[in-house]
């Protein structure tokens, strides 16, 4: 059942920008190019986002698809934040194009089958639903599930945090963190399933709406006053795009967090010396601006040398993960040599720093695989924001 | 009031006499009017009305003929006339057997109105004839001479030390690649031959309040700390010991405490920079120096008051804070600069004396790119195309050229905008072999990625006709940064400052009347007008000069500025009657009305533009011209017949500027309109008074239709807002037709322009159809 | 071409299964890998000869099995029919279906019945092969790709050792897919919904002889093996390795 005609296939594209916020912006695109000049993959793809647009007018959105152009995106924020016309091309231009190749059927083989595996079993690993908790009997203290009773802080760990042995040692230092400052907080256990930024900006939109619903369903079990994510992109959607389905409660990034309560941590701290650098990942930072809460909270540890990476915040580089790009590894090979995460570790070693501190989850199983491939392990670590936090206050 | 003495003349040429012209006279003579003639040509034989005039003494005249559009100069005279349009509006726009009852309705309508009318008349005022202009950049300073010389006393306020303001710091001009210096020193030369300008430097205008021809200004005069008597010797910069970035250059090196702002400052005196000077140390070393005493460290800010009958705004711009541009690297990088910043690295009394080289290290500039549309033409950052830039790093890639013949020079672009003669300056430009590449920088860095990208910047670009992402290594790189308007202005009006378009720009009518800001007798000039060149800038200031000075002289006649422009009517206010709802002085689209505490208006009669927006807004009807009248429409409106059987009648207000020429033109071509509407002509719909719409209900008539321009963002009238506050009273409108249990269909808003016409059938006999099948109004007959 | 594709469920293992008393736990099912290839090979095969795919998906009986959703599955991926066929009495003899499917197929006319080459359930792969004796018609395995040639079809077939061949087979026949030749294509979530909501499935019931020669004695999951982490320096982890084997026996 594929889409007959190029036209058909256009008006498919165009029936779902025409949904995404200032969608139909695209007709005002200048073809400046700003968006092909800051996009991490802008050297390699045919078709830069500004190319896709053309595409798109032109009507040849087979040769686009067949590029696999709609694929080499880490939603990593850079053009669309650029963009001198704001058209959503993160949101709308590229993850409507990549919806057409889901409906053709034939996304990268990675992707497709995490995307099939988070429609079945609510997380992109095939591991199952029930599982999902199983971090919780790997801390020594009690955490208990919202289903259970009301909490002030609901924790969402995520699927990377809930399933993915490194990341797991992230949320688990959360908790821990959580704990040692008395906040009374909860977790969706086994009710919780992916969040979906990335289903969202695979463009698999029906399994992300599926995943909003059975979410804020889960939610509603018993009633807390906020949420904290270690996730930036659950950060992103909870905040960002949930509202859009009925979910109005306040989203904190774990850094934000971990900034509120930056004096009663700061008693707790003990010295740590290291030299710490911080990567701004794009969901923190370029896409909600936050950029002193993580520099805050690093630079009150006691003994911590903070140094800053040439492109920082608004510029800062993207680590190649977001948006599907964790599950487009094999694919983005193809075009390139070297990937983005080594770029920026190599960027980040040029510091001088022990310490890469994060603030994506995603960021960890990137950098740390690009730590490889540069040789560099050993000479400078990855460890979240908290990850730093916890270890300050042992 | 007396019985006033009206003769009614019918015309009966152009096919007027299709009508029942005995029944016409027999109508008009059922009237208290002294006479009724008719005359088959009374255009031509205009003298009888005069001559009836003189005879009977008639206080009004009803020409019942053509349209009020046309032969105007035949049927003016020295009493007040009503025009009623039997020729456009009836006989060349209706069937033959239509056409009797719209023409007695119009004739009654006629009558009763010109039995009202009052004769308007001027009163001179006694004005101030001084021109204030603010700012001394090239627009003011050409205001200012411009006006001197057309015999206008001129106050001219800069808040630099200086005239000549950002031209004053250019190094060359395009596209004639001459000094502006030359330029400038005509000027100042007209300015110091002038008797009439009285410049002010250091000098800001605190607030202006007041009404055209009676402006207050408030000037504070900022001390320089240097008398007249400064010879420009240049002793106290050598004994200075403290330095300030040099503002003048933009930040590109500094100056002592004490400093001339540039080789040919004019005044050319030198200036004391009070944040860096430590007189409040006890430092004195400039005074020591001073062999003719013309430091006084001592002096203080003075603030002065003056008159001035108009003021020409003229302040110019600022370059866009480069620094919010994030990925292109200002500030991070010191070999980034801005266009502004080349000008002064170009300039021979600049910081390196002309020399263009990287300020990190004072190297040769082999690469250099210039970054077009840095921040301009992106919502990010400036919305708006700053008109200039293009033709700006034309010109400075050319200074480069001049300096090193070998260099390579690439210019990032999204567009080349060099309109009209300009083109032939993009030419030229191009012939010395830049290298163009179209695309809009994504980002500047230092990161290198091979050797040649070392120690230099990169930049990294898509070029968007190659189709291909490229970094390319240069030594310095230009921001052509665009302009942002100097738009603080203190007006003390009820209503606050100077209106602004969306983009921080004084607003203004963009076509029709450039100049007008939505303060009468207050001009906006130059790059706070819009983004535009030196050439218009010029331009500019001579059409507001024009502007102010006919301003000046149709306020001392007591005459309205456009689009009434002789209009000597203005509203009058029945104070006795008023509830203080503010309605009037809030809706007032040029603020000509101020408030006393208690909330009661205050007019200011120069500032109105006789627009009856006020009269429209008023709840309690106190408001009234001499010539337009709630009660006058209200007879008007009571002359109308509304049968009693199926045939519907419906009211028509055509705002006079778009709708009613409109629907003249629709009588011109012949196009036949459904004869039950009878229309009235406004001056705006926002004077259209809701108390009409509520008596001509009440009367059984049944529907109502306001036709006016175009509102919103591009918004046609010519008085602002007339059609979006008339939509906005609908909602009053709704509550009175709920009152009366009357369907809300039965009032519409439309807008109409003067090329319309040929849309009026259809909006016309649509309308009534609609009312047709809501069915007569229950009130019939009451 | 005439295809047929036959869809059947499997316990979806990564939803762990547990055993209590003996008894499986009910458990989900999931659409057998195996048969998803051989429906998206005749999907490919429609696509590239014309013709028309019947999907036909077995369940047994009062089982749990959920096959509307498979089905509507291969419908979104391009198959014109799906029928969900319902098999009375639970067999644990795929010779007992096998005679019931040949019955049903007969008057069916298909060209090429596609089947998975195997079940991870029962784990025999010998639906086909019994097809193929209760129908007559001919049957190969270990497909992984088919070709039309008059009358005949062209197909790879893995073989051991890594070998590959190539054999022709007269049509009508019974094929064992073991692989389609792309990966299976993807159907998004919304469009699988859409489907699910328009789609007819089509029900039929097949009677299946009671048997009473095998049956459940119980079911159980075999003892966990210990796991040691050997940690330490290469040597002393030989060391170590050394003493464990020593300790089971095998040194």
């Amino acid at each position: 059942m594929e889409l007959e005609s190029e036209s058909e296939m256009l008006e498919t594209y165009m029936e779902r920008l025409s949904e995404i916020q200032d969608g139909e912006k695209y007709k005002q695109c200048l073809q400046c190019g700003t968006c092909g000049g800051s996009c991490p993959y802008g050297i390699v793809t045919k078709f830069t986002p500004r190319k896709m647009i053309l595409a798109v007018r032109a009507n040849i959105i087979d040769e686009l698809l067949e590029s696999g152009a709609q694929w080499l995106c880490t939603s990593c924020y850079s053009c669309s934040f650029r963009c001198p016309s704001q058209i959503p091309l993160t949101d709308g231009i590229i993850p409507a194009a990549r919806e057409l190749s889901l409906l053709e059927g034939n996304p990268p083989e990675e992707l497709a089958r995490a995307l099939m595996n988070t429609a079945r079993y609510g997380n992109p690993f095939k591991e199952s639903p029930k599982k999902r908790d199983r971090w919780v009997k790997e801390v020594d203290f009690e955490i208990k599930t919202l289903a259970d009773g009301p909490a002030d802080v609901l924790f969402i760990p995520e699927c990377f945090g809930a399933y993915h042995r490194r990341c797991k040692e992230v949320t688990k230092a959360m908790a821990e963190i959580f704990n040692r400052l008395g906040t009374d907080f909860a977790i969706l256990g086994r009710d919780e399933k992916c969040i979906g930024d990335s289903n969202r900006l695979s463009g698999e939109f029906g399994l992300f709406e599926e995943l909003v619903e059975k979410n804020i369903k889960a939610m509603e079990k018993n009633p807390f006053s906020r949420i904290v994510t270690i996730d930036a992109h659950a950060f992103h959607s909870l905040r960002s795009e949930y509202p859009r389905f009925g979910f109005s409660k306040p989203v904190l990034h774990h850094s934000e967090f971990l900034a509120e309560n930056l004096e009663t941590l700061k008693e707790m701290f003990s010295e740590l010396e290291y030299i710490v650098t911080y990567h701004d990942s794009c969901y923190v930072g370029r896409r909600n601006g936050i950029y002193d809460a993580p520099r805050d909270v690093i630079r009150a540890i006691p003994g911590v040398e903070f140094v800053e990476m040439k492109r920082i915040k608004e510029n800062a580089l993207c680590c190649g993960g977001g948006g599907g790009g964790v599950w487009l590894d094999s694919f983005i090979k193809e075009f390139m040599k070297e990937r983005p995460a080594e770029e920026r570790v190599r960027e980040a070693a040029n510091t001088g720093a022990d310490i890469l501190v994060t603030s994506c989850i995603l960021d960890i199983p990137m950098f740390e695989d690009a730590l490889k491939m540069t040789g560099l392990e050993g000479q400078i670590v990855v460890k979240d924001i908290c990850e730093l936090v916890l270890e300050a206050i042992r | 009031m007396s019985e006033r003495k009206v003769g009614v003349y019918i015309c009966t040429g152009c096919g007027i006499d299709l009508l029942d012209i005995e029944k016409l006279v027999e109508i008009a003579t059922d009237y208290p009017v002294s006479l009724c003639r008719t005359d088959s040509f009374l255009c031509e034989n205009a003298n009888i009305v005069k001559e009836d005039i003189k005879k009977e003494n008639l206080d009004a005249a009803v020409i019942a003929a053509c349209s009020p559009r046309v032969k105007t100069g035949e049927f003016s005279f020295d009493v007040p006339v009503e025009r009623v349009n039997l020729r456009e509006q009836v006989v060349w726009s209706h069937p033959a057997g239509e056409m009797q009852s719209l023409a007695e309705d119009y004739l009654k309508m006629g009558i009763s109105k010109a039995q009202k009318l009052e004769r308007e008349e001027g009163e001179v005022n006694k004005i101030d004839r001084t021109i204030l202009i603010v700012g001394g950049g090239i627009t003011g300073i050409t205001a200012a001479v411009e006006a001197a010389e057309a015999g206008y006393e001129v106050i001219l306020v800069e808040k630099e030390p200086y005239l000549g303001g950002r031209v004053a710091r250019m190094n060359k001009y395009f596209p004639k690649q001459c000094p502006p210096a030359c330029g400038l020193e005509i000027n100042y030369r007209r300015i110091k031959n002038s008797d009439r300008i009285k410049v002010y430097t250091s000098a800001e205008v605190e607030k202006v309040s007041g009404a055209p021809g009676d402006f207050d200004v408030t000037v504070r005069l900022n001390p320089t700390f240097v008398l007249d008597r400064c010879t420009a010797c240049g002793d106290c910069v050598d004994a200075c010991p403290h330095e300030r970035p040099d503002g003048f250059n933009y930040g590109l090196g500094k100056t002592k405490a004490i400093y001339l702002p540039g080789a040919s400052s004019f005044p050319f005196r030198y200036t004391v920079d009070a944040e860096y000077c430590k007189k409040d140390e006890g430092c004195a070393a400039c005074v020591e120096a001073c062999r003719y005493a013309a430091i006084d460290l001592g002096m203080g800010a003075k603030v002065v008051n003056m008159k001035a009958g108009s003021v020409i705004v003229a302040t110019g711009w600022k370059p866009y804070d480069a620094s919010k541009i994030k990925n292109l690297g200002f500030e991070r990088y010191p070999d980034v600069i801005t266009n502004v910043m080349m000008e002064r690295l170009a300039s021979p009394d600049g910081p390196t004396g002309g020399r263009i080289v990287r300020p990190s290290d004072g190297k040769e500039v082999r690469k250099i790119a210039f970054v077009q549309c840095a921040g301009s033409r992106d919502e990010n950052h400036l919305p708006y195309c700053s008109a200039v830039c293009c033709l700006a790093s034309l010109k400075q890639a050319s200074y480069v050229k001049e300096q090193y013949p070998d260099a390579e020079i690439y210019i990032f672009y999204i567009d080349v905008r060099t309109p009209a003669k300009y083109e032939e300056f993009y030419r030229k430009a191009l012939s010395q072999g830049f290298n163009l590449i179209r695309g809009k920088v994504a980002e500047i860095t230092d990161i290198a990625k091979s050797t040649e990208e070392e120690e230099k910047l990169i930049v990294r670009v898509e070029d968007t006709l190659l189709g291909k992402v490229r970094r390319i290594p240069v030594d310095m790189v230009v921001l052509a940064v665009g302009m942002v308007p100097n738009n603080e202005f203190n007006l003390d009006y009820r209503q606050g400052g100077i209106p602004q378009d969306k983009f921080g720009f004084f607003s203004s009518n963009f076509i029709c009347f450039p100049y007008e800001t939505q303060r009468t007798g207050i001009y906006s000039a130059g790059c706070v007008r819009q983004p535009m060149d030196v050439a218009s800038s010029v331009e500019d200031a001579s059409g507001a000069v024009l502007k102010s000075i006919q301003c000046l002289n149709l306020t001392e006649q007591g005459m309205a500025v456009h689009p009434r422009s002789g209009d000597f009517s203005y509203p009058d206010f029945f104070l006795q009657r008023c509830t203080q709802c503010k309605r009037c002085t809030e809706e007032c689209p040029f603020s000509a009305l101020e408030e006393d505490e208690k909330g009661t208006p205050i007019l200011n009669p120069t500032r109105c533009r006789r627009c009856g927006t006020c009269f429209g807004a008023c709840p309690e009807r106190i408001i009234s011209f001499k010539n337009y009248t709630i009660d006058m429409i209200s007879s008007m409106i009571r002359e109308i017949s509304v049968p009693e059987e199926e045939e519907m009648r419906v009211l028509a207000f055509f705002c006079e500027n778009d709708a009613y020429p409109a629907l003249d033109m629709a009588g011109l071509n012949h196009l036949e309109y459904s004869s039950s509407v009878r229309i009235i002509p406004v001056r705006c719909l926002g004077s259209v008074n809701v108390v009409w719409i509520a008596d001509a209900l009440s009367r059984g008539i049944d529907g109502i239709l306001l036709a006016g321009c175009k509102s919103g963002e591009d918004y046609q009238c010519h008085f602002i807002k007339g059609s979006e506050l008339a939509n906005r009273r609908m909602e009053n409108v709704r509550e009175t037709l709920d009152r009366l249990m009357l369907e809300p269909e039965r009032v519409k808003l439309i807008e109409l322009e003067i090329s319309d016409y040929k849309k009026i059938p259809e909006i016309l006999n649509d309308f009534v159809e609609e009312l047709e099948k809501i069915g007569p109004n229950p009130y019939k007959g009451f | 071409m005439k295809i047929c594709a036959i869809l059947r469920t499997v316990p979806d293992l990564v939803e762990e299964i547990e055993v209590i008393d003996d008894e499986i736990e009910p458990f989900a099912y999931i659409a057998n890998e195996r048969d998803e290839h051989a429906v998206e090979e005749a999907v490919i095969l429609k696509e590239r000869y014309g013709g028309s795919v019947d999907v036909i998906g077995i369940v047994d009986e009062d089982s749990e099995e959920e096959i509307e959703e498979p089905l509507a599955m291969a419908l979104a991926k391009g198959a014109d029919r799906a029928i969900k066929l319902t098999m009375s009495n639970k067999s644990y003899r795929r010779i007992e279906q096998a005679k019931a499917l040949a019955e049903y197929f007969k008057d069916k006319d298909y060209d090429l019945i596609l089947t998975g080459i195997q079940g991870i359930d029962a784990f025999t792969g010998m639906l086909g092969p019994m097809l193929s004796v209760y129908m007559e018609l001919p049957f190969t395995g270990y497909v992984t790709s088919v070709e039309a040639e008059d009358g005949t079809v062209k197909v790879q077939k893995e073989l051991g050792g890594g070998l590959l061949g190539e054999f022709r087979v007269k049509l009508p026949a019974i094929l064992g897919i073991v692989s389609a030749e792309k990966p299976l294509r993807f159907v998004p979530l919304a469009k699988l919904r859409q489907v699910m909501k328009k789609a007819e499935i089509e029900e039929d019931e097949l009677e299946i002889p009671e048997f009473e020669g095998v049956q459940v004695v119980k079911y159980y999951e075999p003892e966990k093996p210990e796991i040691v982490l050997l940690e330490g320096e290469p040597e002393e982890v030989a060391d170590k390795l050394i003493e464990a084997f020593k300790e089971i026996g095998v040194l």
